[in-house]
């Protein structure tokens, strides 16, 4: 039966057969949005899904054996690791096995943006490696409120899964946490004002610069996931609805990362991108000390 | 199989990305360039978007006659993008050098260059034209329409000896 | 050993093929050069063997975005040697033309800074703007950009709807002072990223002979319009913003006040605007001699020299742009400055590598 459920939820919800062309919507959305806000059209609603089929058949550039090997496996890596962790988000929450685990959720959030940092160096091309160390950069600077407010939850619930955390955490701590953690969702997904890493007009595509076609579309792809599992894990933690019928909890789900899509795209087409230096220090002073607060007010409770 | 062959070809019609370039041109069509860009002309609205590393385009869109110092440049990139690709001239410039004709340091035009497949004239092109000769690119890569016979056998070195158009 | 950043010559940030050649210690920036004539089509070269009408033809295209500038100062420096005198219905068109040309330029370069921050929806509310401005410009010339107006003793049209232009001068000064200017000034990201950076102090900028905005914004109050008036500017009313700060956001400051001055400009001229011819019957003979003409383009002072042998060719035509001038001047800016600042440093000079080459 778990196993049954296991699979289900890697392959069919929340997995890949909801969580792909839920992350092209969100991609759409986000730049549908940030269109409607400038006063242009935007995309149309099946960009992602094309820009996707395109790229996957386009011609690879033919790469030394090693460096093509790498600059393939990386993005998948990075693919597999974020639809696990979109498996893991506890929409169902008594499938029992390792779902809701908070611990593997986070690192398997994390391979992500490790492998884009792996993906701009072995890529060897001078703009993705300053992309690739802007992203090491950030991803080391965010996860300090990240962590602390992840810790905060946990604290305060005294549980380790999602879904007991979601039960259980003080609403206090829960405001003040979460806030740190939606501040935290621009860095990984590039958007403004916490976009330094991929500045295009700095840096070319950072990371990303060297990759080509099929390749490319794997970065796509992850990028996409990363929508669903962060939105995702905001919303699992946000709204405590697991003793609710199924239904109920797949629309709250869906709802609360749809809104927080639109919180994220509004935020990002009304702010300059700050730079490198300044978004790291804003996490280690502003963001840390929301998060740090939450926990705070976490221990104070206990 | 040829469900997956439409497929492909209905998302490179809805996806072209563009790489600009420009080889020593007066900025005119590279500023009507980015009018496209912009509320009035809003071509993402066709999936267009100018993408910022050649590895990622799709379509080449070549401004200026082509100087000297930007012919290797333009030979790396053009190298660079990935297959299927197609070259748009925009502007008078890379067609016919423009007034820059005979000029020493010019070694235009483009097609001695590189393969042209369309051009959009004008000096500089209207936003309007500019998109239309995109859309015809676009047919080109999906397959819709076939691609023109080159004009020229690209002679690079010839037009480097030669300093252009005599 | 510090490496080595070579921007471009094709680089997202640069609208034209340059080079820039960055030293740093980690994203600081301890050095820098630029490497120019990407964009060298010797035109100069090629105006001793054009006859001086191709010449205002040839030298229209010298920058696609200060057409105007590099068209009227050669036709004043014509018109100098050979001794016409404009109409003055042509002098106050020529004005109209120099200062819309002026606000697309401006604009653009608004949108192009705010590109470089990151801040996109700023940057097309910038283009949509200039929108406006291109259509006048568009309904007076008949092209969106090179816009051929200027001949030797008058401009080749006449304004036919003044009523339109001034509606639409009038729409853009407002949307600049209600919308662009307070969004520039008051966003906090904006500040962070413009305040305090890319500084040019009053010092530095008299000794690299910075000129137009950008030594405006380090306090230098000069400007060609106001100091040797020519055309009609003598006979109009507007101010010359100077700010005292050197950096990025005293430049963008200054350009945005320059863009209300010059719809100021615009709407004074249209009014006080004579009837009468606009340009003389024939075409002028030019006779031996030479001559200096300098004007106030959007990016600072331009300046032609021509000199003629009495034929219908030019003997030598030489022009320095205020890119020239001006480019020098980043190196102290970036010295000291983040990598991620660079594109913007440079930007905030609004170079134009197009005409700087020729
Ligand atoms: S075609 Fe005309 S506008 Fe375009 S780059 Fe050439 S001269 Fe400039």
């Amino acid at each position: 039966m778990t196993v049954v459920r296991g699979l289900i939820s890697l392959l069919v919800f929340p997995g890949a057969l909801f969580a792909l062309p839920a992350g092209w919507f969100m991609m759409w959305l986000q730049r549908k949005i940030n269109a409607r806000a400038q006063g242009r059209i935007g995309p149309p609603f099946f960009q992602p899904f094309f820009d996707f089929v395109k790229l996957l058949a386009k011609e690879p550039v033919v790469r030394p054996r090693l460096q093509g090997f790498l600059m393939t496996v990386l993005p998948l890596a990075a693919v597999a690791s974020t639809l696990g962790a979109i498996a893991l988000l506890p929409v169902f929450p008594k499938a029992g096995g390792f779902s809701g685990d908070l611990v593997l959720l986070v690192s398997l959030i994390e391979v992500g943006p490790l492998c884009a940092v792996l993906g701009g160096f072995v890529s060897r091309s001078l703009y993705g490696g300053i992309g690739a160390s802007r992203e090491a950069v950030l991803t080391l600077a965010y996860n300090v409120p990240f962590l602390i407010a992840l810790f905060a939850l946990v604290a305060s619930a005294g549980s380790f899964s999602l879904a007991g955390v979601a039960l259980a955490a003080a609403w206090p701590v829960r405001v003040l946490a979460l806030i740190a953690l939606v501040a935290c969702i621009p860095v990984k997904l590039h958007l403004n004002p916490f976009s330094a890493a991929s500045a295009e007009q700095e840096i070319y595509a950072g990371s990303t610069t060297e990759y080509d076609g099929p390749r490319l579309a794997l970065w796509e792809l992850a990028h996409a996931l990363e929508w669903v599992a962060l939105t995702g894990l905001v919303a699992s933690l946000a709204f405590p609805v697991a003793d609710a019928a199924w239904p109920v909890r797949v629309v709250v789900f869906v709802a609360v990362s749809v809104a927080l899509v639109v919180v994220l795209s509004f935020a990002a087409a009304s702010t300059a991108r700050l730079k490198l230096a300044q978004t790291a220090r804003w996490f280690l002073l502003c963001g840390s000390g929301i998060a740090l607060s939450a926990l705070v007010v976490a221990f104070v409770r206990l | 199989m040829s469900l997956l062959d439409s497929l492909v070809r209905t998302a490179r019609r809805r996806s072209p990305w563009l790489f600009h370039l420009n080889a020593g041109s007066c900025n005119g069509c590279d500023i009507e360039l980015v009018a496209c860009l912009t509320p009035r002309y809003d071509v993402e609205q066709l999936g267009i978007r100018l993408e910022a590393s050649p590895r990622h385009a799709d379509i080449i869109v070549v401004s200026g006659p082509v100087t000297r110092t930007t012919l290797e440049a333009l030979q790396t990139v053009y190298a660079q993008v990935p297959d299927p690709k197609v070259v748009v001239a925009l502007g008078s410039c890379p067609a016919s050098c423009n007034m820059f004709a005979g000029s020493p340091t010019v070694v235009g035009p483009l097609d001695r260059i590189i393969p042209v497949d369309v051009y959009v004239p004008g000096c500089p092109p209207r936003p309007d034209a500019i998109v239309a000769g995109i859309a015809d690119a676009v047919a080109i890569l999906c397959g819709d329409v076939p691609r023109p016979e080159p004009t020229h056998v690209p002679v690079v070195a010839d037009a480097c000896a030669t300093g252009g158009l005599s | 050993m510090s490496p080595v950043i070579t921007m471009g010559p094709f680089h997202p940030a640069l609208e034209e093929p340059y080079k820039i050649d960055v030293v740093c210690e980690g994203e600081h920036v301890t050095d820098a050069s630029i490497r120019v004539g990407f964009n060298f089509r010797a035109i100069e070269w090629l105006a001793e063997r054009k006859n001086y009408t191709a010449d205002i033809a040839l030298f229209e295209h010298v920058c696609g975005i200060c057409s105007n500038v590099h068209t009227l100062c050669l036709s004043r420096a014509i018109e100098t040697l050979a001794g016409i005198e404009v109409p003055e219905r042509a002098q106050y068109i020529r004005v109209v033309v120099a200062e819309a040309e002026r606000l697309h330029s401006h604009l653009l370069w608004a949108g192009i800074a705010c590109e470089l921050i990151g801040f996109e929806t700023l940057f097309m509310a910038c283009f949509g703007l200039r929108e406006k401005i291109m259509d006048v410009l568009e309904a007076i010339s008949g092209n969106r950009v090179n816009y051929a107006m200027n001949r030797p003793g008058g401009v080749n049209r006449d304004i036919a709807d003044p009523g339109a232009v001034l509606a639409a001068v009038r729409a853009i000064a407002d949307a600049t002072s209600k919308q662009l200017i307070p969004v520039l000034t008051t966003d906090a990201t904006v500040r962070a990223r413009c305040a305090g950076v890319g500084v040019l102090t009053r010092a530095d900028a008299i000794a690299y002979g910075a000129v137009g905005p950008t030594a405006r914004a380090s306090g230098l109050p000069q400007d060609i319009r106001a100091s040797a008036p020519y055309e009609a500017y003598d006979r109009l009313l507007f101010e010359v913003p100077v700010r005292q700060e050197g950096d990025v956001f005293a430049r963008v400051v200054v350009r945005a006040l320059e863009i209300l001055e010059s719809c100021r400009i615009i709407e004074q001229a249209i009014e006080q605007m004579p009837a009468g011819p606009f340009r003389g019957d024939d075409y002028p003979k030019v006779p031996a001699g030479e001559v200096c003409s300098r004007i106030e383009g959007p990016r600072g002072e331009v300046f032609y020299y021509v000199a003629s042998d009495g034929s219908d060719t030019p003997t030598r035509v030489r022009v320095r742009t205020p890119t020239f001038a001006n480019m020098p001047t980043a190196r102290p800016m970036v010295l000291g400055q983040t990598f991620a600042d660079v594109p913007l440093i440079q930007a905030s000079l609004d170079p134009c590598y197009s005409c700087t080459d020729r």
